[in-house]
């Protein structure tokens, strides 16, 4: 036997050294693996395997094709001229839901040719992403608030090499050493795609030596041509290298807050540090939050946070991104560890091997990773802050105190505050809190749980106030329902907190008393709060700025935020109770020329028409449907209809909606009216909110300008009130063509039985055009039907959207004549004559679709 | 908890270690005496009478830790080549917890690793011998009782294990007619009973290119064996065969999207394919990945087929997927469709 072994190892013998192609086998040899050698597979969708370069290609584009989040864009090209892609997952905007710049991420995949397990993860986050982007969650909240930015492949034409000969490459029995082919690691650099070319296998550059700021100032990279790591002739000298700096372009004004290059193998972090210590520590806890969140999957993959030693480097691609933004970078070394293969029970004939990851694993390694990257893009977010206070008296629904933050054009944010009402001691309210961001995760059963990886136990924010025991807090919970009226999340699930609170009845309180709420919670991965909001906190030179701690003082840990004091006294401060009013024509008086129309609808529904105008100064309408509730009108979704053109080429089908925002009034107290007209005698000033979908707010006051016949606007409880024959006050609602629906014609009754119609149609170019017509005259015909006739209808121009508004710029014009006949059941014509010859005259057969709650009319005594 | 993961950290990195540079390692080893000892330690190693002493006494007697854990490593690389015996499973074993002192830098970061991964070829190697053992093992146990081998499989899931899959797939070709006989009607008469098998059945399916085992069991197979089925059975199986099955994953919604996508070899060469595919274009769940499947055409009667279906077609989302196909089918034929529709567009 031992004979044997002697021969044996005479073949075997070390001094025997050859350069030569040879393969990764399933099988015991010499570069035996123990199991199968994954062979690329030319599919788009992910399995228990990788997919070919076109195959990941065609799964970028179509998900760019099919999901508005999803952008793909050409950044450069390859040694070989092959485009590079960058895909931007984000909406089209650079601002939070909360109206401020929202913070970069970027990720690259497949800087070296021969780790595959990286654009499969690349890929895998934007699947994820995709597939959750209408989750109202965390998915949803990082593509409408961050600029996500992956190259899933850098090294495109090393990629298709190692793709080209997936089992083969050059081996030297002297020093193991396997090269080109599927071992090919760097770019393709005066490199023909002919494995068999043995002259140019060593050759190409590093692609992760080829950056500065610390090229070629190690031994760690080299000037030879051949060597693995060789550095190329200058930084930044390869196409590659190139193509990923200018990927950043793409942020287009937002400004970058974290970079990951992902590689493979050894299951670690490879930070960078530069010499700031804020830097060095935030990136430490986003590295743990990451590294945590992983290891509580099922396998249990810790990834060990090896950092550089600070400002020096080896010209790989963190460090550039690390110095020259100064944001947290490292390179990702994704499993299997430094054991290779033999951790999935490979044979460990080479070292290599750790770079060929079984096909058995690769679900879970995308899978898993694209969710910790997940953790660690919601703390890049930024740390939350409180976004709202707002308490609503339990019995009534009564909104009583309302405190928001909003952004104004220097950056900072003002606390605009909205004091309905008293706190009254004994009253039960309800008290919501809002956040920036989701601040919890759910299990699949819908209940809330620590995130994976964290150990913060507290789910709920601590709430203490300025008078202590007095104040008893119960029912904790965070909000997961969009359909729960006033207890809906804001944009996201679990943005907002509600705890019912009570004030001890005997408390005794000064004159002026205020109560003041100190709110101490942190986010699903422990960042607490930011307690100044006022300055946003924002990434800026290596740390968070604006990020206060309880003092006030900058800090990169927050505090608890104790801005929100709402009075207190045993006694209600309003005549009347805070109520919405009722259907009417509204509009602010510093801003006249412009104006809402709301109808109250069964149901609690409401329908709200704005009249006002674009940045140009040409007019604009929108419409939608909310519901009110005591005090308050919520329209979530305000509408701008497009695709309608005045006169006979008006065509329904070619009309689309888009949402342009959100509105929300709020009624204050209520003051006699100096005389009663109708059923109204008592008024009540409202404060409008209206958000656009950027986030952007404007805040415009709200007074009553038309008083509907019928509309009952007193303390008598609507029911006791009974029926009256008066076909007159029916005719108040909106009106449409329904041959021509995407238009339509609000009519008003006023108490003096004269009328307002508000035309919303579209004009010649399908623009948006609003027309006013008040003081109109009302006739009962012999029929019985209505003739409603107005001279002259005005068209308004001139007034700008928004807060540069100016009355004075409104021009009003007569546009021309309307008249109507309409019967008391609903139905009628609209007949026109214009001003303008393009216009003309013209007329439609019209229904009645809506009739506001009023006093119950009927159209008996006609 | 930080802390104690900061803890861990600090005490995980690698202290009075001797690291090399590359160059350095090549150097040192490949001297000419490094060289001339190496062979000759393996040499002692094999013919001494005492080998477990003899590695005692060799590791106190290494001053130059590079040197000897080269050895070392060269040595179990002679080892990872032989058959199992027990002086060398001794051996192997002690190598497992070898502490290694001879480190270099990680290519890409501050991080030590050792030069010589004595430990991990050391694990590798047992995992080559388990190979074997389970491949001896199954070879027999399938030879003696085959059902009551598989029935054992179920209940085993460290048959999955890599080393041991290995040598069970591999006792596969081993198998006596008699014994195939007897898996193949055990599996057909009830291909219930193999759910918690899919792993062996569908590897066996495949190497014993059994049709019937293949139609029969493809709907029982869980989602990753299905699709090991649907990518390789082209390797095994006719094109027609192949195309039925695909199809029929389609229908009965077995992996339905990947199945899609492996049909893409056979789009111009199978008109019943192309035929399935344009059929169902307009299904919303399928039809990007038809769309990918399509691309592949260079047919000018299917491209034609597209361009029609795009021409009389109400839905965006299907015209956005026949444009998104014919951008990406670089074939002559199909750029002049897409161009013509961007045309019509604008």
């Amino acid at each position: 036997m031992k004979n044997l072994i002697l021969l044996l190892l005479f073949f075997l013998s070390p001094l025997v050294y050859s350069q030569s192609l040879i393969s990764w086998t399933e099988q015991n040899g010499t570069l035996g693996l123990g199991y199968p050698v994954p062979v690329p597979v030319e599919t788009t969708e992910a399995f228990d395997g990788f997919r070919t370069y076109n195959g990941l290609f065609t799964k970028h584009q179509s998900l760019a094709l099919n999901n508005d989040y999803i952008t793909g864009h050409v950044v450069g090209h390859t040694r070989n001229n092959r485009d590079i892609w960058a895909y931007v997952l984000s909406d089209g905007n650079d601002l939070t839901k909360y109206g401020v710049k929202e913070g970069g991420m970027m990720i690259n995949g497949a800087i070296h040719a021969r780790e595959w397990q990286t654009p499969e993860v690349l890929t895998g986050i934007m699947e994820l992403l995709s597939a959750n982007s209408q989750d109202n969650s965390l998915h949803q909240y990082l593509l409408e608030n961050t600029k996500i930015i992956a190259i899933p492949v850098n090294n495109v034409d090393g990629f298709l090499q190692t793709q080209r000969y997936p089992k083969d490459n050059w081996y030297n029995s002297l020093n193991g050493s396997p090269r080109d082919g599927r071992m090919r690691r760097k770019n393709m650099l005066e490199v023909d795609e002919i494995l068999s070319t043995e002259s140019d296998h060593k050759l190409g550059v590093d692609l992760n030596r080829n950056n500065d700021p610390y090229w070629a100032t190690s031994l760690r990279s080299s000037f030879d041509d051949e060597s693995i790591v060789y550095h190329g002739q200058m930084a930044n000298s390869e196409p590659e290298t190139q193509a990923r700096i200018s990927a950043v372009e793409l942020l287009d004004g937002v400004k970058l807050r974290v970079y990951t290059d992902v590689h493979s193998f050894s299951k670690v972090h490879f930070s960078h540090r530069t010499r700031n210590q804020d830097t060095r520590i935030l990136m430490q806890n986003l590295l743990l939050d990451f590294s945590l969140h992983h290891l509580r999957f099922p396998k249990g993959v810790f990834y060990l946070d090896r950092p550089s030693g600070p400002a020096s480097g080896i010209g790989s691609t963190d460090e550039y991104f690390a110095e020259t933004y100064q944001v947290p970078s490292w390179t990702l070394e994704v499993e299997p560890g430094s054991n290779g293969a033999v951790e999935y029970g490979g044979f460990g004939r080479n070292g290599h091997d750790g770079f060929i990851l079984p096909e058995s694993e690769i679900t879970r390694v995308r899978e898993q990773l694209a969710q910790s990257f997940m953790v660690a893009w919601y703390g890049q977010a930024g740390p939350p802050s409180i976004t709202q206070i707002r308490a609503i008296e339990k019995d009534t629904g009564i909104v009583v105190y309302d405190a928001s933050w909003d952004i104004k054009s220097d950056g900072l944010r003002e606390l605009f505050v909205n004091e309905i009402e008293n706190l009254v001691p004994g009253s039960d309210y309800d008290l919501f809190v809002s956040f920036d961001k989701p601040m919890r995760h759910r299990d699949e059963n819908g209940q809330i749980i620590k995130l994976q990886g964290q150990n913060e136990s507290i789910l709920n924010p601590v709430i203490s106030t300025s008078i202590g025991s007095s104040v008893e807090f119960n029912n904790p919970r965070w909000l997961d329902d969009k359909d729960g009226g006033q207890y809906a999340y804001k944009y996201y699930k679990d943005d907002t907190f509600v705890t019912e609170f009570t004030i001890d009845s005997e408390v005794v309180l000064n004159e002026d008393a205020r109560l003041t709420f100190s709110i101490n919670v942190a986010d699903m991965i422990g960042q607490n709060l930011d307690s100044n909001p006022a300055t946003v906190a924002t990434w800026i030179g290596g740390s968070w700025q604006g990020y206060e701690d309880t003092s006030g003082d900058d800090s990169i840990v927050g505090g608890v935020d104790q801005n929100y004091t709402a009075p207190i006294s045993h006694g209600l401060k309003n005549e009347f109770i805070p109520a919405v009013q009722p259907t009417a024509l509204f509009f602010d008086p510093s801003r006249n020329g412009e104006g809402f129309n709301y109808e109250l609808l069964e149901d609690n529904l409401v329908l709200v028409q704005w009249y006002t105008y674009d940045d140009m100064g040409r007019q604009r309408w929108y419409t939608g449907v909310g519901s009110f509730s005591a005090n308050s009108i919520v329209v979530d979704q305000l509408k701008q209809t497009s695709g309608g053109v005045f006169g006979l080429d008006f065509d329904s089908d070619s009309i689309t909606k888009d949402v342009f925002g959100s509105l929300e009034i709020l009624f204050s107290g209520g003051r006699p009216l100096e005389s009663s007209v109708g059923f109204h005698d008592i008024v009540r000033d409202a404060k409008a909110l209206f958000k656009d979908v950027n986030g952007n707010k404007l805040r415009t006051d709200f007074i009553q300008l038309t008083r509907v016949k019928g509309a009952v606007n007193h303390a008598e409880p609507f029911d006791t009130l009974l029926p009256i024959d008066d076909p007159v006050g029916l005719l108040t609602g909106l009106w449409f063509d329904p041959q021509r629906d995407g238009e339509g014609y609000i009519i008003e009754v006023l108490e003096d039985n004269l009328v307002i119609l508000v035309v919303f149609t579209y004009d010649l170019e399908g623009n948006h055009m609003w027309l006013l017509g008040s003081g109109g005259s009302l006739t009962e015909e012999e029929d019985g039907s209505f003739s409603l006739s107005f001279n002259s209808v005005k068209i308004a121009e001139g007034g700008i959207f928004g807060e540069d508004f100016n009355p004075d710029d409104v021009v009003l014009s007569n546009w021309g004549s309307f008249r109507l006949q309409l019967t008391c059941e609903g139905i009628g014509t609209v007949s026109y004559q214009s001003s303008f010859v393009e216009f003309g005259e013209g007329s439609y057969e019209v229904v009645r679709l809506t009739t506001p709650l009023t006093i119950p009319y009927t159209c008996a005594t006609k | 908890m930080r802390f104690i993961f900061l803890l861990i950290l600090f005490f995980s990195c690698e202290i009075s270690a001797m690291i090399y540079k590359e160059q350095e390692i090549v150097d040192r080893v490949n001297q000419a005496g490094v060289q001339h000892s190496t062979t000759e330690f393996i040499r002692k190693y094999f013919t001494s009478n005492n080998p477990q002493k003899f590695i005692l006494h060799y590791k106190n007697s290494m001053t130059n830790k590079l040197v000897m854990e080269y050895q070392l490593y060269t040595l179990l690389d002679n080892i990872s080549r032989m058959t199992i015996q027990p002086y060398l499973k001794e051996f192997v074993f002690q190598m497992k917890d070898y502490k290694p002192q001879s480190f270099k830098y990680h290519e890409e970061g501050n991080m030590q690793i050792p030069i010589y991964n004595i430990t991990a070829r050391a694990k590798g190697i047992e995992n080559i011998w388990l190979a074997t053992d389970s491949f001896n093992f199954y070879s027999h146990s399938f030879e003696n009782n085959p059902i009551e081998t598989l029935k054992n499989l179920m209940g085993d899931v460290n048959f999955m294990e890599a080393p041991k899959w290995l040598g069970l797939k591999n006792s596969i070709s081993k198998m006596s007619a008699a014994s195939h006989l007897q898996i193949v009607d055990y599996i057909l008469k009830s291909p219930r009973n193999s759910i918690g098998l899919d792993k062996f059945v569908s590897h066996y399916a495949l190497l014993t290119a059994n049709q019937k085992l293949i139609k029969t069991t493809l709907q029982y197979l869980d989602r990753s064996n299905s699709e090991f089925v649907l990518r390789h059975m082209s390797t095994y199986f006719s094109e027609e065969f192949v195309a039925q099955q695909l199809k029929s994953a389609v229908i009965m919604k077995i992996s339905q999207v990947f199945a899609i996508t492996m049909m893409a070899p056979y789009v111009d060469s199978n008109k019943e394919v192309t035929a399935f595919l344009i059929n169902n274009l307009p299904n919303k769940h399928l039809s990007s990945s038809i769309a990918f499947v399509l691309s592949k055409s260079s047919n000018r009667n299917t491209l034609k087929k597209l361009s029609g279906i795009y021409q009389s077609s109400q839905s965006d989302y299907l015209k956005k997927q026949i444009r998104f196909s014919l951008k990406i089918n670089k074939s002559n034929e199909a750029q002049h469709f897409y161009n013509n529709l961007i045309e019509e567009v604008k």
